[in-house]
């Protein structure tokens, strides 16, 4: 993709990106000469992987919170409008310029905060549940639980004895909750005021979180089901540290009556 | 204290007040602000009637009994399956507890199984489950 044809491909992005929303799915593709973001049909936009190309592919990855595919193959992943504006804007940056490092810095850390915001507090429209669909993928979400927000939570439990050995980790829990309220927030169970069951939970833990550790956790639909007009959701999620380490898994089962 | 092993041995369980309290409390660290834990007119149109506690908040205090009983262990591969068979509502005191299942043994592991409950003063399980905890 040469300048003329991302500058027209970005245009056409800004009108798809006019109407925020929380949760577009967009796929990464490294093909044979350059790295293209698209969302269904439409390429958004796209890099060639000369140098400076290569340093933008690396940006656009880190703020969409995946790794850049690699070549033939492609990384799904859900990203509000407002952070695909900032993942159009480093596309188009000139890496041959110094400045431009700078500003992918910028464009990146704001990138990256509205991953970290979408853990219950999206920006954008939440989607209607007849948008759900079995193998739908949620998050990334960056989870990074301060001790303040550690002990909150373990306080907020009840268990002021501290009997157990958390040992200043963050509650394992913590992090599941956290999730939940990301998925809530997207499918716009508190906006929309609908009615709600937890009906089951599992979560296995390979290790705590400790606080001021980020934790990446991935969401995916399991299965999605009309019963009477309820709908039976069950999304299982993976935690992982920023070393792609495997931290928990969780399953969880919510019941929706719209 | 060792880890109850036996089977049907009884783990070290609890009793709690969930207040509604408590319960804006885990809204606001678990940032799961459903209305239907918080909001009273919300709540009294759904099938409850009323609000409920967090499904979480219960599981949290299954998570508490096992660290208690399996320091280190449970924190090290524990996997906990639960249903939420019935909303504890604010006010009420509930009963955390558990025993030993069985123990298997997995891929040259052993593992101890627990059936693991919380009970309202009904009589009524909020939440059962199994843990379970590797050894060793």
């Amino acid at each position: 993709m040469d300048k003329a044809q991302r500058a027209s491909a970005i245009e056409a992005a800004y009108e798809l990106l006019g109407t925020p929303r929380s949760h577009l799915r967009v796929k990464l593709e490294q093909t044979e000469d350059a790295v293209l973001l698209h969302y269904r049909e439409q390429t958004l936009t796209g890099v060639q992987l000369d140098e400076s190309g290569i340093n933008a592919a690396s940006a656009m990855a880190v703020a969409l919170g995946v790794n850049v595919p690699a070549a033939g193959e492609t990384s799904e992943v859900l990203a509000s409008t407002g952070l695909l504006h900032r993942v159009l804007a480093i596309s188009d940056l000139d890496f041959g310029n110094p400045a431009s490092f700078e500003l992918a810095n910028v464009l990146v850390n704001e990138a990256i905060d509205m991953q970290r915001s979408s853990r219950g507090r999206n920006e954008a429209t939440p989607m209607d549940l007849g948008e759900l669909e079995s193998g739908q993928a949620f998050g990334p979400y960056v989870i990074e639980i301060s001790q303040p927000d550690a002990d909150a939570y373990i306080a907020a439990t009840g268990d002021s004895e501290k009997l157990h050995d958390f040992s200043g980790n963050a509650h394992p829990l913590q992090l599941d909750a956290y999730v939940l309220s990301s998925l809530i927030a997207e499918i716009g169970i508190v906006e929309n005021r609908i009615e709600t069951v937890h009906a089951g939970q599992q979560m296995t833990v390979h290790r705590q979180a400790t606080p001021g550790e980020m934790i990446i956790a991935n969401s995916t639909l399991k299965s999605c089901s009309n019963r009477r007009g309820s709908i039976w959701a069950i999304f299982e999620t993976t935690f992982v540290d920023e070393a792609g380490r495997r931290v928990a898994e969780s399953s969880s089962t919510i019941i929706m009556m719209p | 204290m060792s880890p109850p092993q036996a089977t049907g041995e009884e783990l070290k369980g609890f009793r709690r007040t969930v207040t509604q309290d408590r319960v804006n409390a885990y809204a606001g660290a678990s940032g799961d602000h459903n209305p239907i834990h918080l909001d009273e007119e919300f709540a009294s149109t759904t099938r409850f009637g009323q609000r409920i506690a967090h499904g979480m908040l219960s599981l949290a205090f299954v998570w508490e009994m096992m660290s208690i009983n399996y320091p280190g262990a449970w924190h090290d591969g524990g996997t906990v399956k639960t249903r939420f068979t019935s909303p504890v509502v604010p006010g009420e005191e509930v009963t955390v507890h558990g025993s030993v299942k069985r123990v298997r043994e997995v891929g040259g592991r052993q593992f101890i199984e627990c059936d693991v409950a919380v009970t309202r003063p009904t009589g009524e399980k909020a939440l059962t489950g199994t843990a379970t905890v590797p050894l060793g």
